[in-house]
């Protein structure tokens, strides 16, 4: 679908260099630290900036040099830039407008792109006048409008209040899955990104370091750099590498010498499913707290570094405790970091 | 520009051809005709006398009058402008009050009046016999001279320094101000630790603006300043047309484009740096409070003397051009002026053109140049868009601080004879006009976000439907100031036109200081307001006419 083939491009403060592929259907998040070139990325595929050197393809058409226009490629920005002086019709119908369309089949695009966007008789509506959930979805039509081989979302969340946030990433993905197009998607936010890709690639400083399925890239991370980023991880020094848990990978087995709280429900001590060897444990002190509605978080001190667990009881601070863990369910990260060193 | 891009698309091409034809005209037409200028005089010296020649012009007391008069006289003029604009910032940008849009508009007098309708307007209002001396009973000579010359500079200049001044004021944001005063400073403090210093960007600026006017001043030195003071301008044009020593004007052009080239390296400096610094653009303003906060009776004074000190000489050569010898009013100097023969003097013989020559000689060549100047900018501005080139952006500002006499000598001296006169006018004024012009629908391009063109151009539209649709839409108001400034800058141009056609060519500036020279003052005037009637038609003109807006805005936002 699109491939990078040794894209280069250099700026003052860093250079680029990508490679990498994405299939048909699925939707990719490019997923960075701010600086790291998502948007870059973006923009190279859209056209709206040209590579040093390599090749970009899209559906093995060598689109290098073309022109946005020539790449038939909708991309939604993060402000979403509805034209201020069109109407919500003529934003939609812009693109086929240009392509002299007839106008009926404009007005009949219109209207099915707003209905499929839950925006039906719209059409009228001054974009000063929407909300800002209309005015991506407004942004969205207009960008489908076209039959695009590929859809570009800019940060598409970014302005927008929480609880609407969740709203439209559900609805990207019921339409991604509807539409059966091609979606990358740019984001800073680890949760966004796990949320609704099938596949993310990490970005750091200009280069993709790890690009793989939301799964494969939580659980076994390249280096402690896509460990942190993704999620929250603990790292246990060891004798050829560093072990990489996630929080829910670890818990408190043991309850703490005191009897004034409720005692926890004792786990599955076997290894879970799948998972070979023995259970390891190690004694530790909460050192502090956080609810977080589904379970609380711990910051522990313990023998073996600082550790984060979570879990579904409430523990004091200052309580000692014991926290066990399955060294299998974990994941072997290369030591010295490579993260370090792009 | 490409930055080393090793992929060529058609829009670079378009690019490169477009910034190579710039450059040849560029060369062509200016960098070779100032050239020439210099060559000529050192063919005129002969060949090893030319460095002698310059010691002695160089070590001449006339040179050293002329620069200390030059850079002293625009020195104390910004200074002035500067210090009687800061209360005028202040009112502007924090109060709302009646006038306060006809003093923030007042700020274009100096881009839009020509040069020597401030000089009449100030002899009317200044002059020995003028309203201030009659008012006094007295016949002081306010005018022709070294006071006269700053009088007219800083009533020029003093609004555009309000202008510059009160932007800058109304953006720093009131969250600074009140994190001081949160901090428990008081009022006093705040502005000498906290506005002061994030204002100063501004004040230098529009010091260093006033200052580069004046240091330009051609057409209120050449008429106030007698035969006791010149500007480098005046002075090269005296020794070019009245001296007529070429090396000696030679030497006066390369003194000015050093010191031009200096301050202008000074003052990039700051004006670049102060931008960023200086304006919180993600703040809304906050309500316009009103006038009672301020001790009243102080900021009504400042503000009526201000008004009077700007519109007093301007209304007085209006109502002046209307009033007949008998001391009533009456059309009597526009008929003199119209009508052949109803003058005592023969206007056609001292303007050498029929006064509907002139204006027919004025709009034509304003329209042209304009023209010309507006879309070379605007092609300009659009293909730098989202570039950050501040070689491109300060090669294409160079005009800004060269020797304008200079330019139109140099055109007269390499092209006449191959080009007509009026054509090389025109070609000169395109210099007049392009800084400004380009650098308005720059910055308008630059407001315009990037992305609202990149949507168009992903959806397929070309290059010239984005301007159609997006562009010109939403840059209208741009696109007109800018066109507008086309217009009216070589619409009020004197120096080009006197320095291509030798005070022969008459456009309305031209005339206008002839016949203050032939001490026709009453038809001066009259000649003045009708060059104020074309300005007010050609504005209005372009207002009307312009594409109309897609559709109203919003009824309901």
């Amino acid at each position: 679908m699109i491939t990078f083939e040794h894209v280069s491009k250099s700026y003052p403060e860093f250079a680029m260099h990508i490679d990498f592929s994405i299939s048909e259907g699925e939707l990719v998040s490019i997923l960075g630290p701010s600086g790291s070139g998502k948007t870059t990325t973006l923009r190279l595929i859209a056209g709206f900036e040209h590579p040093d050197g390599g090749r970009i393809l899209i559906n093995d058409r060598d689109v290098t040099t073309k022109s946005p226009a020539e790449r038939q490629i909708g991309y939604v920005f993060q402000d979403y830039t509805l034209f201020p002086h069109m109407t919500v019709a003529q934003n939609v119908g812009y693109g086929l407008r240009v392509r002299h369309r007839p106008a009926k089949e404009i007005r009949a695009k219109i209207t099915e792109l707003l209905e499929l966007m839950d925006l039906p008789g719209y059409e009228d509506r001054d974009v000063a006048t929407l909300s800002g959930g209309e005015r991506q979805r407004v942004a969205i039509a207009r960008a489908l409008a076209v039959d695009p081989v590929l859809l570009l979302l800019d940060e598409p969340f970014s302005s927008i209040d929480e609880v609407l946030r969740r709203d439209l990433r559900d609805e990207i993905v019921r339409l991604q899955k509807r539409l059966g197009i091609t979606v990358v998607f740019v984001t800073h936010s680890q949760q966004e990104a796990l949320a609704i890709s099938d596949r993310v690639a990490v970005l750091r400083a200009g280069h993709v370091i790890q690009y793989d399925a939301v799964e494969e890239l939580y659980r076994h991370p390249r280096d402690r750099f896509v460990a942190s980023f993704v999620g929250e991880a603990n790292f246990l020094e060891r004798e050829g590498g560093t072990l990489m848990l996630r929080p829910e990978q670890m818990e408190f087995v043991e309850r703490p010498g005191d009897d004034s709280w409720r005692e926890p429900r004792q786990r599955e001590a076997a290894p879970a499913p799948g998972a070979e060897g023995a259970r390891a444990t190690a004694a530790a002190v909460i050192e502090s707290h956080q609810f977080l509605g589904a379970h609380h978080r711990y910051q522990c001190r313990s023998d073996l570094g600082p550790l984060i667990v979570t879990s579904p009881e409430r523990y004091p601070v200052g309580a000692e405790v014991t926290v066990g863990y399955n060294p299998a369910e974990g994941c072997i990260l290369p030591a010295p970091d490579l993260g370090e060193t792009p | 520009m490409g930055s080393g891009n090793a992929v060529t698309t058609p829009e670079d091409r378009r690019q490169y051809a477009l910034f190579g034809g710039l450059a040849v005209f560029f060369l062509l037409f200016f960098l070779a005709p100032v050239g020439t200028v210099f060559v000529r005089a050192a063919g005129e010296t002969g060949p090893g006398a030319w460095w002698s020649t310059v010691v002695d012009i160089l070590s001449s007391s006339r040179t050293r009058s002329v620069v200390t008069f030059t850079v002293g006289q625009a020195a104390l003029s910004a200074a002035l402008a500067v210090i009687l604009a800061m209360p005028g910032a202040y009112l502007v940008s924090h109060f709302t009050f009646p006038g306060r849009r006809v003093i923030y508009s007042l700020s274009l007098l100096p881009f839009v009046l020509p040069s020597i309708i401030v000089v009449v307007a100030m002899i009317g209002f200044y002059g020995k016999s003028g309203i201030i001396n009659r008012i006094l009973g007295t016949d002081y000579n306010l005018v022709y001279n070294f006071r006269g010359i700053v009088l007219a500079h800083v009533f020029y200049n003093f609004s555009l320094a309000i202008r510059v001044i009160s932007t800058a004021w109304t953006g720093i944001s009131r969250r600074y101000r009140e994190s001081a005063e949160s901090l428990g400073d008081s009022a006093g403090g705040v502005f000498f630790r906290v506005t002061l210093p994030l204002l100063l960007p501004a004040i230098l600026t529009s010091f260093i603006l006033v200052f580069i006017y004046c240091f330009l001043s051609f057409g209120v030195v050449l008429v106030f300043g007698g035969i006791k003071y010149a500007t480098f301008e005046v002075a090269i044009y005296r020794e070019m047309f009245v001296n007529l020593d070429l090396p000696a004007a030679a030497v006066f052009a390369l003194l000015q484009i050093l010191f031009s080239g200096i301050f202008i390296v000074v003052s990039s400096r700051f004006i670049h740096r102060s931008r960023a610094e200086a304006l919180d653009t993600g703040t809304a303003l906050p309500p316009m409070r009103t006038l009672a906060a301020v001790p009243r009776t102080v900021m009504t004074g400042y503000l009526v003397v201000m008004v009077l000190f700007l519109l007093g000489p301007i209304t007085t050569m209006v109502i002046r051009a209307f009033t007949t010898s008998a001391g009533t009013l009456g059309l009597e100097n526009f008929r003199q002026l119209l009508i052949p023969g109803a003058a005592d003097r023969n206007v056609e013989s001292i303007l050498r053109s029929s006064v509907v020559g002139v204006i027919g000689r004025s709009l034509l060549v304003a329209a042209a140049s304009g023209t010309v100047t507006f879309a070379a900018a605007t092609a300009a501005a659009l293909s730098l868009r989202g570039r950050r080139t501040a070689l491109m952006d300060n090669a294409l500002q160079i005009p800004i601080g060269m020797s304008l006499v200079t330019v139109g000598l140099g055109l007269r001296l390499l092209w006449q004879g191959t080009l007509p006169p009026v054509v090389l006018i025109v070609l000169g004024q395109f210099f007049v006009a392009f800084p400004l012009v380009f650098r308005i629908i720059r910055s308008g391009v630059e407001e315009l976000s990037d992305r609202m063109v990149n949507s168009a151009a992903i959806l397929g539209a070309s290059r010239v439907q984005i301007l159609r649709d997006i562009e010109l839409p939403l840059l209208r108001r741009t696109f007109l100031n800018a066109y507008a400034y086309a217009l009216a800058l070589p619409f009020a141009d004197l120096t080009i036109v006197m320095a291509v056609g030798r005070g022969r060519i008459a456009t309305f500036p031209v005339a206008i200081y002839r016949l203050i020279g032939f001490r026709s003052f009453d038809l001066a005037l009259a000649m003045a307001v009708l060059y104020i009637m074309f300005c007010l038609i050609l504005f209005w003109i372009i207002d009307t006419t312009s594409l109309p807006k897609t559709r109203p805005r919003s009824e309901r936002s």
